[in-house]
């Protein structure tokens, strides 16, 4: 039979164009599919009167991940990607009124708890020297990552791992970070509340309570003493530079193409249908959406076992992020970092997480956490001259229990940017020129993550590694999974990652069963 | 044998004892809990009955 291409990537998130750039590289024929007129899913921006702000991811972590990935490229990152370090990582403030810049530096940061709390001082510098050691030894394993990343959930793999010299001295804090909760981790440091809070709010990503989400997102914190960096032009960069990349390789990107459905024909993936009704075909098929849309809509409940549509609509996501973005008139002086926290203490959070989480209720607005970026704090270009745009990330229920979202997403936006107002950046309401309030629903439709949850799948131990959808689909043969909601999960590394994952089980699986 | 079968006659009905006892502390258990450590029970039962699944998708 002849392909119209050798493979087909629905989907052009950092995972989907990390599959493409790679498997154009070794001569695949390969067509990458997006439903929206831009590139990069839920790592993009996208442009009203010149404020383009981010749509979700907003800073780089683990850099030395895509210096790795443009050396299988044998490319260049310098010649594609223009970022900078952001420092201070984020400012922090209080519920007292206190606030905090968090720098990068370690003994710069120790002054700021000194000031906080006296007493956690020699616990932070415990802390770092731990995650230190679980730093050495995720270095160290990934040393020579990418081409073996596939191998990531295999046995083989984590005797490599345990091989490792740097693991023995990290073993204890290892174990007790994956048995304890987050909660209790960071109370294992901190005898403060707030300083409890400035390490262990990473939960927020993981889409759990602290007290359900593992120990080991408490790392996070701390790799932001590596650095977090910012692409100049936005996020939207690192995918766009990817297209680039595929495209000088001989892949083609089509831009508002949306994939209708996954031909499947005697158990495997034969190509795929567009909305307009076009048929494409291609020996694999590689999906970079969503896993329940990928195998609920597009691969369609009737190809599938009973049980094995049961389990992919039943897998948890994460809480979801939902978002609102304002384009300021005048830039605000009360904004002094790229993103910034305004947080709770823990225990009110904590009962705000209980009522929402399980109970459905939308909180007040005082009692919620917040991530405010400000893109144009380190690209003054992201907006019009002498304005400024402001993304607000807040986490909520999908379903609401008394409301419906999309009756109450513009009110309930306004009443958080009062608050906003009244707290930490005077004079913000009167400065709002546009506003766009997406709550989970929005989300949901605008970038295809079922149930608006921008994180992927919940990142509970249950839902990680083996018990997360594998990268060779094992329901439908030809058919590759990419993108957050495969290994290892989250973040814009994490989609990248899966990327070489799938494009190394592609192409090793392409002599022997294609 | 007819030892044999007297230990069990003993065996028995303290097995059932240890068995009832051990039902009954862990009824008192789960009527202590509240609200919140019963939906996390339960949300971890989903996923423990959810896990083999998972490992074939």
């Amino acid at each position: 039979m002849a392909y119209d291409y050798d493979v087909i990537i629905i989907g052009s998130g950092v995972g989907g164009l990390t599959s493409a750039a790679l498997m154009s590289k070794e001569g695949l024929k390969v067509l990458v599919l997006e439903r929206l007129d831009r590139v990069g899913g839920c790592c993009s921006n996208y442009d009203v009167d010149g404020f383009k702000p981010e749509v979700g991811a907003v800073f780089v972590i683990s850099p030395e991940f895509y210096y790795k990935l443009f050396e299988l490229l044998d490319l260049r990152l310098e010649d594609y990607l223009d970022w900078s370090v952001i420092d201070p990582v984020y400012h922090f403030y209080l519920e007292d009124g206190r606030d905090y810049p968090l720098p990068r530096d370690i003994d710069e940061l120790a002054e700021i708890i000194n000031d906080i709390s006296p007493r956690d001082v020699k616990n932070f510098y415990r802390y770092c020297e731990d995650m230190k050691k679980i730093w050495d030894v995720y270095m160290a394993f990934t040393e020579n990552p990418m081409p073996e990343v596939q191998n990531i959930t295999k046995i083989s793999s984590l005797v490599k791992m345990a091989a490792n010299k740097e693991l023995i001295p990290a073993l204890p804090i290892l174990t007790k970070m994956n048995l304890q909760n987050l909660d209790k981790f960071v109370r294992g440091y901190f005898e403060d509340p707030y300083i409890q809070l400035m390490f262990g709010w990473e939960n927020m990503y993981a889409g759990l309570p602290a007290h359900r989400c593992p120990g080991a997102f408490a790392m996070i914190t701390y790799m932001g003493r590596m650095g977090y960096f910012y692409p100049k032009g936005g996020m939207i960069s690192i995918p766009l530079a990817f297209k680039k990349i595929a495209e000088d390789f001989g892949a083609e990107v089509r831009l508002k193409s949306e994939v209708e459905r996954i031909i499947i024909k005697n158990g495997e993936a034969k190509g795929i249908i567009l909305k307009d009704g076009d048929t494409l075909t291609a020996r694999a098929v590689v999906s970079n959406a969503h896993s329940r849309v990928t195998y609920l809509n597009l691969v369609g409940e009737e190809n599938l076992p009973r049980w094995a549509a049961r389990t992919v609509r039943r897998q948890p996501c994460s809480i979801p992020a939902p978002i609102f973005y304002m384009g300021l008139k005048e830039r605000i002086d009360g904004v002094k970092a790229h993103m910034s926290l305004l947080a709770t203490p823990r225990r009110q959070f904590d009962g705000v997480w209980n009522d929402f989480y399980d109970r459905g209720l939308l909180y007040r607005p005082s009692d919620g956490n917040y991530m405010i970026i400000d893109p144009t704090f380190d690209d003054p270009g992201l907006a019009p001259p002498g304005k400024q745009v402001i993304s607000v990330i807040y986490i909520a229920p999908y379903h609401l229990k008394y409301h419906d979202w999309d009756d109450v997403a513009d009110q309930w936006a306004w009443e958080v940017i009062s608050y906003l107002d009244q707290r930490i950046y005077p004079g913000l309401k009167d400065q709002v020129e546009w506003m766009d309030s997406v709550p989970p629903k929005e989300l949901e439709r605008r970038l295809n993550v079922a149930e608006g949850a921008f994180f992927g799948l919940e990142m509970s131990l249950s839902n990680m590694g083996l018990f997360r959808p594998n990268y060779r689909s094992r329901l439908v043969n030809r058919l590759y999974l990419a993108g957050q909601c495969t290994n290892p999960g989250l973040g814009v590394p994490g989609a990248m990652i899966s990327g070489v994952a799938t494009s190394g089980i592609l192409m090793n699986d392409w002599t022997k069963r294609l | 044998m007819a030892a044999i079968g007297k230990n069990r006659n003993r065996t028995v009905p303290v097995l059932f004892l240890c068995l009832g006892l051990g039902a009954l502390a862990g009824a008192a258990w789960a009527f202590r809990l509240d609200d919140e450590q019963r939906r996390a029970i339960a949300k971890n039962l989903f996923e423990l009955r959810e896990m083999p699944f998972r490992v074939l998708i």
